[in-house]
């Protein structure tokens, strides 16, 4: 496929470099294609089989609705009532709780919130003076909690249609079962049934709700954040906020606005540095740290476990305390300045601006990562240099291989192939490396150039943090949260997918 | 298939009950919380107490928790309904606290009290227009948020500390000794006074407590001049910058400078008064802010124009107890509080009779800070681009190590213009 302007003579003839170029670009020449492909043939295909789905269940319920007899009909605005009809007691009883509950709630909660969710609150809270003279406050309509339990009514809502569905084409088995003199499952059975071959259902329920309590629901309520105007302007339970569509999208993308509100700026300039931070901060380590398993590991060498055990006391200490402890040090006041200073190295009152140089403190950055990093990659690297079968670099040697070529034949391949998958959890990890960057430099310094209280050093994570804590622009943040997650979830998709360890899974094994 | 449903059920149930443990969460807290700063605890807790054995009928329990007078619009705006029932800030977050909705109305009668009783800028700090009427909405209770000049005598003196040229001429014939000023570490709040002090202006107009417009005169110069305001003030930074005895400086640095002993001269608050007093002993000496020279303006000496800010206590509209909150901000903020204030933590009143106290009217530090308030420019809220904006140039003026050339200087000054700016 990568082949198809060159042919396979003149690929072969290429250096190794040659060929490297060609991959690469052929990657990149190929990715408007993937993007087409998502959106010409897999998007299709999912709406296709999801439509099919939708329309199998009106099938059911339309024959249902055609040949039930009154109890299945019944059951239609009754939940449970063929079933309780049938003497199924334990799902009949069920159905009808969850009807009642979902009717109490629409009436006494969820309604209100639902009607309001279009303009999420009317009312503000209002000031007025009572009669001693003293200012009294009436409650306001809560823009947050509307959005909040707005959102947990839909949610409901579409649990209750799937319920309903459930509940009719049960009824509708229920009849059929019936129809066809075989045995109806009874209470006991249901309940030991999910013990036994519904096993999974039962252990997978409790995590199942937690994932939809505490992530998500607040993923969905932040992407409906992203279209409304919450500022520190507009505060609930106070002041009031309301939708206002794609504006802060425009904000992004737009060019329209001043300099000082440049978020687009902004935001590809700390983009490109998020990318190139994640990739030094990755692969430094990987390399380094891998060179320095192959080190420690190598016959001659003693005190292996000394070494290892060297290395290994920095994981020992906390990071954020080793982080801390840098920045001190590093700082233009620091002490490996005063040292400096002290050496006769450096003039007085002339430091070196370790994190006071936007470009001086990126390379800082990464070369403290380094420091912090190396030790986990060399431990995941001493295990699986150790698993290399000997007698490869054997056949090597005997071929006239050296070690150098023994490296990049033997050990690297061997090495991405089993770590692939390790190397892009650090890349979306580092993309998203709050610590590092917040400890170190806190995304300083600072500069003019742009908006939000970014700092030259700010990664993404880092300047959303300052959006939301220090500017209160909620709406935006949760814009450029989302932008982040599109770009983490391409980049990794993208790169799992192409990575050895996924393509050729039965290799080396 | 049973199953499914129970499945679904539980998923549902589970978000019900969130849903309803949401809904009850808010009504748990009792009582009255005050907020104060870490250093102020044990004051306000013996505040507090004496309170209570004055008012014998005062039945609801009093809290007190931590959280600086800066920080107050931070913690206040998590979550405004959870958070405490009176509590201090300074006076520039006014408009933020508002806005979150943090901040109760004084009624009239207390307000001609409070007039009556403090410094009248200090009850303005706490005022608010909206629609032509002004509202009030904080107790004052200090006058001192300010910065002035600390300096060493022994390396320093009296006439030399009046010049930033010559103390670091100073610092630099006692070859060890630096000059300490904030420009790095979010420095918004200290640089202006070099951009108002070449006569630079900056306006505001609020709504209430939106801001309408707001923009710096920076771009224009003065007569007879052929360079801006901001061109003349960010030059002068520069050069400030350039010199090998200038340090930027925060509470740590001080620290370090003082044990390391270089400190020569600072300019900083009067939260630090206390350490350097302890350091420097015998040498200790505090005065006005300086005067600067530019280097586009040969010869001319401009005096710093410091901000000056007042601190109050506010009460949260959402105080299960209004009335009594009201009770309490008023004494914690009266005559007695505010002696016992300067007595245990030396911070200087804004009551007028407290501020007419001997041991207040002996205290150095405040006297200087004081003796600014005829040319310091009152400390209003300001809107987070001007934070933004200066934190911004402060940091890229460090950055330039006073190498800055004139293009990249003039860059920097239309950038801080449009960042001013607000429309």
């Amino acid at each position: 496929m990568a082949q198809t302007t060159v042919s396979e003579l003149d690929y072969l003839k290429m250096t190794a470099w040659q060929k490297f170029c060609y991959k690469f670009t052929g990657f990149f020449k190929r990715l408007p294609l993937l993007f087409l492909n998502f959106f010409k043939i897999t998007i299709p295909a999912k709406a296709k089989k999801f439509w099919q789905t939708v329309k199998g269940c009106g099938l059911t319920v339309g024959r249902a609705a055609k040949y039930g007899d009154w109890k299945t009909r019944t059951s239609f605005i009754l939940f449970g009532f063929s079933q309780l009809a049938r003497k199924q007691w334990l799902r009949g009883v069920l159905l009808l709780v969850f009807e009642l509950v979902f009717i109490l709630y629409m009436a006494l909660f969820g309604g209100q919130y639902l009607g309001l969710l279009g303009s999420l609150g009317k009312l503000e809270r209002g000031e007025h003076l009572d009669e001693y003279g003293n200012w009294v406050y009436s409650e306001g309509d809560n823009s947050l909690l509307i959005l909040l339990y707005g959102i947990l009514t839909i949610m409901f809502i579409i649990c209750f249609v799937y319920a309903w569905y459930k509940s009719i084409k049960s009824a509708y088995g229920t009849q059929l079962m019936v129809e066809a003199r075989r045995k109806l499952a009874t209470a006991k059975e249901d309940i030991n049934a999910l013990n036994d071959e519904q096993y999974h259902k039962t252990l997978l329920a409790v995590p199942l709700a937690g994932l939809t309590i505490f992530t998500i629901i607040p993923i969905i309520f932040m992407i409906f954040l992203a279209f409304t105007n919450y500022d520190q302007y507009h505060m609930p339970p106070t002041k009031l906020f309301t939708w206002i569509g794609w504006d802060n999208f425009a904000n992004v993308f737009g060019s329209g606005l001043s300099q000082a509100e440049n978020f687009g700026y902004t935001f590809a300039r700390l983009l490109l540095w998020t990318v190139i931070w994640a990739l030094f901060a990755t692969f430094s380590n990987y390399i380094l740290g891998m060179i320095v398993a192959i080190i420690i590991n190598k016959k001659g060498i003693r005190f292996k476990k000394l070494w290892r055990t060297i290395l290994v006391m920095t994981i020992a200490v906390p990071q954020f305390v080793s982080l801390l402890l840098m920045s001190q040090m590093l700082g233009d006041n620091g002490a490996i300045n005063k040292l400096l200073e002290g050496c006769g190295l450096i003039q007085p009152g002339n430091p070196i601006p370790f994190l006071t140089d936007g470009t001086l403190a990126k390379v800082t950055i990464i070369v403290v990562n380094i420091w912090i990093g190396i030790p986990y990659t060399m431990l995941i690297s001493t295990g699986i240099l150790m698993n290399i079968p000997e007698d490869l670099y054997e056949s090597a040697k005997i071929d006239g291989a050296g070690p150098v070529k023994a490296f990049f034949k033997i050990t690297l391949p061997y090495m991405l192939h089993v770590t692939a998958p390790y190397l892009i959890t650090q890349f979306i990890g580092n993309l998203n490396n709050f610590n590092v960057i917040y400890l170190l430099t806190g995304g300083g310094p600072l500069t003019s150039e742009f908006t939000g209280g970014a700092g030259k050093t700010d990664l993404l994570i880092t300047w959303l943090y300052k959006l939301v804590m220090q500017k209160q622009l909620y709406g935006m943040a949760a814009v450029i949260s989302i932008l982040m997650f599109i770009v983490t979830a391409v980049v990794s998709l993208i790169v799992y997918n192409r990575s050895s360890a996924v393509k050729n899974e039965e290799d080396f094994m | 298939m049973m199953k499914k449903r129970i499945l679904a059920l539980l998923a549902c149930g589970a978000v019900a009950a969130g849903t309803t443990m949401g809904l009850t969460a808010c009504n748990s807290e009792s009582g009255i919380t005050v907020w104060a700063p870490n250093t102020q605890q044990e004051l306000v807790k013996s505040l507090v107490a004496d309170f209570l054995a004055e008012n014998p009928d005062f039945n609801i329990p009093i809290n007190v928790g931590i959280c600086g007078e800066n920080n107050a619009y931070a913690q206040m705006s998590v979550d405004v309904e959870a958070s405490a029932d009176v509590y201090g800030f300074a006076n520039d977050q006014l408009m933020n606290l508002r806005n979150a909705g943090a901040l109760a109305r004084i009624n009239d009668t207390t307000v001609a009290k409070l007039k009556a009783e403090n410094d009248a800028k200090s009850v303005d700090a706490g005022k608010i227009t909206e629609g032509g009427n002004d509202f009030y909405y904080g107790y004052p209770y200090a006058a001192d948020n300010g910065f002035f000049l600390y300096y060493d005598k022994s390396v320093i003196s009296e006439e030399q500390a009046k010049s930033v040229d010559t103390i670091l001429e100073a610092c630099t014939k006692a070859r060890n000794k630096d000059f300490l000023f904030n420009m790095n570490d979010q420095p918004s709040w200290y640089l202006g006074s070099f951009y108002y002090g070449v006569g630079g202006e900056y306006t505001m107009e609020w709504d209430g407590s939106v801001l309408e417009s707001a923009g710096s005169n920076f771009d224009q110069k003065p007569t007879g001049s052929e360079y801006s305001y901001g061109q003349i003030a960010t030059q002068a930074l520069i050069d400030l910058r350039a010199n090998s005895h200038f340090v930027s400086c925060n509470d740590t640095i001080i620290a370090q400078e003082l044990s390391a002993d270089s400190f020569g001269a600072c300019i900083s608050g009067t939260w630090n008064a206390k350490v350097i007093k302890e350091k420097l002993g015998e040498n200790y000496a505090v005065t006005k802010c300086p005067t600067f020279s530019s280097s586009l303006t040969p010869g001319e000496q401009y005096q710093m124009k410091p901000f000056i800010g007042y601190k109050l206590f506010g009460v949260n509209p959402y105080s299960k107890h209004l009335n009594e909150a009201h009770q309490l901000a008023a004494y914690l903020s009266s005559e007695a509080a505010q002696v016992k204030r300067f007595t245990d933590c030396g911070i200087g009143p804004s009551n007028l009779n407290a501020q007419q106290n001997e041991s207040v009217k002996a205290d150095a530090a405040l006297n200087a800070l004081w003796s600014q308030l005829e040319f310091a420019k009152l400390q209003e809220s300001l809107p987070d681009s001007y934070w933004t904006a200066f934190d911004a140039i402060g940091s890229d003026i460090y950055g330039g190590k006073g190498e800055t050339t004139a293009a990249a200087r003039d860059k920097l000054v239309s950038t801080l213009i449009s960042g001013l700016k607000v429309e």
